[in-house]
């Protein structure tokens, strides 16, 4: 013991190897030893000790939902060649697409290729991309997506942009507030405002749905929707959904209103207007609400058309 | 000895899953990714199994960080089912909740340099010391250090950020 006693302090970084079992038998017993005699090597243990499982407990957050269900896919048995045959397929699929596409695909001079495409029901089949979205509609889209990255500060509200909105809209609203809210939006009950929306209204699932207000769409398309939703702990969150030209001055004021916006998501691309008019749009989504950004996030993955 | 494949994968599938997760912060392409990594242990039928696969997870997860830069995806197609199915027992607060703390967490990795980094989520997906300098290039006295300087500053940098948001929670009722 005496022996022990007299050995030099156990630097912390032994002391981490000693408490993860690294060490050799005999180096254990050595430390083992002069832990029970030295008082300041002891507190320096627990100290190491409360590290370690203080790291392990914040690892152990940062786990995917999968694994912390125990969900474990089959082990890989697939032989390598067969991953020939899946690109093989996915090939001859892509060549398939690009024949019909071919035959199907807007030329310069007008829609009426996709429109057809629309007609015989290929569009989602095949993955058609928008092509006759008119380059504001871009830019806004463009715009949507950097407001996906951050909050705004409160500092931002100055912007030239938002300089139309009102102070009463600059002001936090408390979360019983719609957002947005002017007489052009109509209440409507839940299962009227899925009939507006043809079938079809986007929501957070497993969240009750409060209220809906409609909001009609200045294109002539389908109208915008704003799905308040309580969540068990009483806060409440707002799904917007619309299409891209509308929803984008709806965005414009939350962002002013210095609510926190999720990242948008968006629907395969659908018709707006007739003949030669017709344009293809697609629906936006936002989740919103006083809460952290990745809150509202962890809510997108949960969001789903009806 | 013959290669085990199905022990392997029973054994580090998890371990593989949660390492990759840290690099990719993506549930799914964690899991295509240690899909890969097998597909490719399978090919290789490596000496040492073990270091080799995460190795190789390593290396995937850097090339994946590389390309995310290149194609930031903020904007998901969105189909008519949800785009992930919640389990039933899935609390939504509890989700939430759950999504704020590994957004932390997350931060918190991201203060500490690549090494630290490294020699940290190695260690937690199970290697031991000689593996992890093996795999590092550190010299395995320097593992130790190396971890505990890591696990330290973790712990640190999470604790700032409780503090802050403490002070932030404070000043909002105080306002």
């Amino acid at each position: 013991m005496a022996n022990s006693a007299a050995r030099p302090h156990v630097p912390e970084e032994e002391l981490h190897a000693y408490c993860d079992g690294e060490l050799s038998p005999a180096q254990r017993v050595e430390i083992a030893e002069h832990l029970l005699g030295c008082l300041i090597c002891r507190s320096q243990h627990a100290m190491v000790e409360a590290v370690r499982l203080r790291s392990a407990s914040l690892l152990a957050i940062a786990v995917p939902a999968q694994i912390r269900r125990g969900k474990v896919p089959a082990p890989p048995v697939v032989a390598p060649r067969r991953r020939w045959f899946g690109i093989a397929v996915g090939t001859a699929a892509a060549l398939i697409g690009a024949v019909v596409w071919s035959q199907l695909a807007p030329s310069s001079a007008g829609p009426s290729g996709a429109q057809l495409a629309n007609t015989l029901g290929v569009s989602n089949l095949f993955g058609l991309r928008p092509t006759t979205v008119d380059s504001a509609a871009g830019n806004r889209s463009r715009q949507l997506e950097m407001m996906t990255r951050t909050i705004v500060p409160p500092q931002m509200k100055s912007l030239a942009d938002f300089a139309r909105v009102s102070s009463a809209q600059t002001a936090v609203i408390p979360a019983e507030v719609d957002p947005v809210f002017t007489s052009d939006w109509t209440p409507a009950a839940y299962e009227d405002a899925i009939k507006v929306g043809n079938g079809s209204l986007a929501r957070v699932d497993g969240v009750p749905v409060a209220n809906v207000r409609i909001h009609p769409s200045a294109i002539g398309g389908r109208p915008t929707f704003m799905v308040r939703q309580q969540l068990p702990d009483g806060r409440t969150v707002w799904v917007f959904e619309g299409l891209e030209p509308d929803i984008a001055p709806v965005n414009q004021v939350l962002l002013a209103s210095g609510i926190t916006i999720s990242m948008v998501t968006r629907t395969h691309p659908e018709y707006v207007g007739a003949g030669v008019d017709a344009r293809i749009s697609t629906r936006m989504v936002t989740v919103v609400g006083y809460l952290s950004v990745d809150s509202l996030n962890a809510l997108v993955s949960r969001l789903t058309l009806r | 000895m013959a290669f085990d494949i199905d022990g392997l994968y029973r054994t580090t599938y998890d371990s593989v899953v949660r390492f990759l997760y840290r690099k990719v912060w993506d549930a799914d392409r964690a899991e295509d990714l240690a899909q890969e990594v097998f597909m490719r242990a399978l090919a290789h039928e490596p000496e040492k199994p073990r270091s080799w696969v995460f190795a190789v997870a390593a290396n995937i997860a850097r090339d994946e960080a590389r390309s995310a830069i290149r194609k930031r995806k903020h904007l998901v197609l969105m189909t008519h089912e949800p785009m992930v199915a919640p389990s039933p027992n899935d609390d939504v607060a509890e989700t939430m909740d759950h999504a704020e703390q590994e957004a932390e967490v997350k931060r918190a990795l991201e203060m500490l340099s690549p090494r630290d980094r490294d020699v940290l989520l190695l260690w937690d997906a199970g290697l031991s010391y000689p593996e992890i300098a093996e795999q590092t290039h550190l010299a395995l006295g320097a593992v130790g250090t190396t971890l505990a300087r890591a696990r330290k500053r973790l712990v640190e940098a999470h604790d700032s950020m409780e503090a802050d948001r403490g002070e932030q929670r404070r000043t909002t009722a105080r306002s």
